[in-house]
């Protein structure tokens, strides 16, 4: 049993929440109640994961929880459409490595037409020298280490850079990754193995220190 | 079984997640394989990079949360759109409405229907007579003899008053022939005209 606080019409009131009810259960009382307190209880069960994949597929901290707090909108406003036929782990995955799928389209398609049209003038480079919008974590991200494996994950096709991420980060089962990508436990197995085989080369050097 | 097929299953292996006879077989060639060994070492190397390169604050993810759950609270309509809105009583209403109501019945569409309904039956009557068989429908002759006396009676006084006119008009126009011919007037006939004209104006604005 969880207390969570909750602020309702100014007061700040602690209401007692299970968290250990299931995620069907959270869901139906999402469903039945629209009960904001199970919902919290359902994000803060996911969100880093959740984090940790879209990090991984988008390659932008910011970007990750842009993309995190969109998803857990929008699942919050479709959530009466579930109806439980897949568990909500794998529903809930699905729609993020879409919404990652569509920010990276976006992005890209933006980043080519910006670097194509728009050259940044030099007082505009100027003007975002010593400019720091990041925190200490997200400066420790962007470490040497961080960038090439932003690089790597970049070179590899969408198909593998999802079910890599879903394996090595969430370490979800093949089923499980099967299930939500729609690709048979043989093509999951494949794909992974060959994604490790490139970040592994293009990571060597980094792999081998942390060896030593 | 070759190094590749066991490089498949490492991830699997790591995950606890291969049937107990794949498992065991991988156990085995790890034993002998050098190379195999040191990729496991690789992978779960990798996976520790990745993880740590992919954590996050607490703070990230209490702001994240503080952003969604006020976006959501905005989503939903407010407390007063949900709750029933409090009905006006129609009390008051009633007493206007009612004899608003009646009045309009007993003004417009009783009479109306009535008067509908008199029509049709005089014209049945009517046409009862025409085939001569009044002893059919006595009300209605009886009927037809009122509304013609009723018509006789309006005739009359509708002739009686056109009359009076035209005496009132033929009176007129020889006043308005007398001034428009510059004939001299008596003081009396001027006021006679003024005060017509003045009768005419308060008839025409009322």
């Amino acid at each position: 049993m969880e207390l969570v606080g909750v602020e309702e019409e100014g007061l700040a009131v602690a209401v007692a929440v299970d968290s250990t009810l299931s995620d069907l259960d959270l869901v139906r009382q999402v469903q039945e109640q629209d009960d904001l307190k199970a919902y919290e209880v359902l994000v803060k069960r996911y969100e880093k994961e959740a984090f940790g994949l879209a990090y991984t597929l988008v390659g932008s901290r910011e970007d990750a929880k842009d993309v995190l707090q969109e998803c857990f909108f929008n699942l919050y406003l479709s959530l009466k459409n579930f109806r439980g036929e897949s568990s909500f782990r794998t529903y809930f995955f699905r729609v993020l490595v879409n919404r990652c799928r569509d920010e990276q389209r976006k992005k890209s398609v933006w980043g080519r037409i910006i670097l194509r049209t728009v050259p940044m003038t030099e007082e505009e480079e100027e003007s975002l020298e010593g400019v720091t919008l990041k925190t200490p974590s997200e400066e420790l991200a962007q470490t040497e280490l961080g960038q090439k494996i932003e690089e790597a994950m970049k070179g590899l096709p969408w198909r593998q850079r999802t079910v890599f991420a879903l394996k090595m980060i969430d370490g979800m089962k093949i089923r499980e990754i099967a299930e939500l990508t729609e690709l048979t436990p043989g093509a999951v197995k494949a794909n992974i193995f060959h994604a490790i085989s490139k970040m592994r080369s293009v990571l060597q050097d980094y792999l081998e220190l942390s060896k030593g | 079984m070759s190094c590749e097929t066991i490089e498949k299953s490492l991830i699997g292996y790591l995950d606890q997640e291969l049937d107990r006879e794949e498992e065991t077989v991988v156990r085995d060639h790890l034993t002998q394989c050098a190379s195999c060994s040191q990729r496991l070492k690789e992978v779960e190397q990798l996976r520790s990079v990745l993880l740590q390169d992919a954590s996050a604050s607490d703070s990230l993810f209490e702001e994240m949360r503080r952003t969604l759950f006020e976006r959501i609270r905005d989503s939903r309509p407010s407390r007063e759109m949900v709750l029933p809105v409090r009905r006006r009583s129609w009390a008051p209403l009633w007493v206007p409405v009612t004899l608003s109501l009646m009045l309009l019945i007993g003004v417009w569409i009783v009479p109306g229907r009535y008067q509908e309904f008199a029509m049709k039956r005089d014209l049945t009557a009517l046409a009862k007579l025409e085939e001569g068989a009044t002893s059919l429908y006595p009300e209605g002759v009886e009927s037809l003899e009122e509304e013609s006396a009723a018509v006789d009676e309006y005739l009359m006084l509708a002739q009686m008053e056109g009359e009076a006119s035209s005496d009132d008009l033929e009176e007129d126009l020889e006043l308005l022939n007398a001034l428009g011919e510059g004939d001299d007037l008596s003081e009396e006939e001027l006021e006679e005209i003024e005060e017509e004209i003045a009768s005419l104006d308060e008839e025409a604005l009322s």
